[in-house]
């Protein structure tokens, strides 16, 4: 009987319990690899489609992103300093691409539709390099884009019913199907940006 | 020669300092005033350099008597992570004692809001500052552009 026990414990119980063991492992190594591939940088894209509008107010939409590289830059007009600054930033590295910046889209993309208007966006944008468009629209369809990139992008009260923004200050960069290759920050050095912006196209 | 050039160099310099406008009160040496030229919106931000030649720390409270703006803060911005926060400095901007603090770009500015005219170039534009030690001071900002990161490089 003892003999008989031990013949179960060691010819068949034991043998299952390691094969469990090593199914339970397969299937821990299998998803740790399943969530490493879903967090590459590569599977970050525009999740469904939206309709914003541009500086001129003409409808954009995911179509129109699509096919060539773009530059994505969140922020605001009433941001005095930050905004203004990436945008003088990155006109000065559009103009160093030269003709080959015609290879990509620029959109400064409002994180305030509230107070960005089209109109507002097209008075503001005189400032900077033409190639930059502005987009805005309802907030939920604007949230398609902040969500789709995890921008960061917060209302701040100030006084007397004013208000700021708190914001992710990288340039986004993505390839023609909208996948994030990559960022810009806001204290890159010029040779860094200009490589990542010639490596987009 | 060598004299045309020192007189040059010299002009040049008695210039520059006149065009620094620097202002003193108490043991507060302020200079590089400036203000962000307007992009369209009613907003825009102050700068400048306070050197505290004291012994003691002093404050700057608030920017009062400002006829072009109808709310003025005094401002820090951050950056969080790659995220730019700016928040009130509600206690005033600390000057410690034997130093120098810079209101620049992507640091500390005084806030306008509600600008009842656009900041444009070339223009002067009035403001108090005032200190907790030192008291209060009338100066003027002149205008720049807004600046990137990066210069103009002339192309070969």
């Amino acid at each position: 009987m003892n003999t008989f026990r031990r013949g179960i414990i060691y010819y068949i119980i034991v043998p299952i319990m390691v094969l469990l063991i090593l199914f339970i492992v397969s299937i821990f190594i299998g998803n740790q690899n399943k969530t490493s591939q879903n967090t590459n940088v590569a599977d970050i894209i525009i999740t469904s489609d939206f309709e914003l509008y541009d500086q001129d107010n003409k409808k954009v939409t995911k179509a129109d992103i699509l096919g060539s590289p773009s530059v994505l830059f969140f922020g605001f007009t009433y941001c005095p300093d930050v905004c203004p600054t990436t945008l003088q930033s990155l006109s000065v590295l559009i103009g160093q691409l030269g003709e080959s910046s015609k290879k990509l889209k620029f959109y400064f993309i409002s994180v305030d539709p509230e107070r960005d208007t089209p109109e507002a966006l097209k008075q503001y944008l005189n400032s900077f390099h033409p190639a930059i468009k502005a987009l805005t629209g309802d907030p939920k369809q604007l949230d398609i884009l902040i969500k789709s990139y995890s921008i960061y992008a917060k209302k701040v009260p100030l006084e007397n019913n004013n208000y700021t923004m708190d914001h992710t200050s990288s340039l986004i960069l993505i390839d023609k199907n909208t996948n994030l290759v990559g960022t810009i920050t806001y204290d890159e050095k010029i040779d860094v940006a200009l490589a990542k912006l010639k490596n987009l196209y | 020669m060598i004299k045309k050039i020192l007189i040059t160099l010299s002009l040049i310099t008695i210039s520059s300092s006149v065009l620094a406008h620097e202002y003193k009160i108490g043991k507060l040496e302020i200079d590089h005033l400036y203000i962000r030229v307007t992009t369209g919106t009613n907003v825009s931000a102050g700068f400048m350099t306070i050197e505290n030649e004291g012994d003691q720390p002093d404050k700057l409270l608030s920017v009062t008597n400002v006829s072009f703006a109808k709310q003025v803060e005094i401002h820090e911005t951050t950056m969080d992570n790659n995220v730019m926060k700016m928040r009130p400095l509600n206690q005033g901007l600390t000057i410690p004692a034997k130093s120098k603090v810079q209101l620049k770009s992507g640091s500390y500015h005084i806030m306008f809001m509600g600008l009842t005219e656009p900041i444009v170039k070339n223009k002067k534009y009035k403001a108090s500052l005032n200190f907790e030690q030192s008291g209060s001071i009338t100066i003027e900002f002149d205008t720049e552009e807004a600046k990137g990161h990066y210069q103009e490089k002339h192309k070969n």
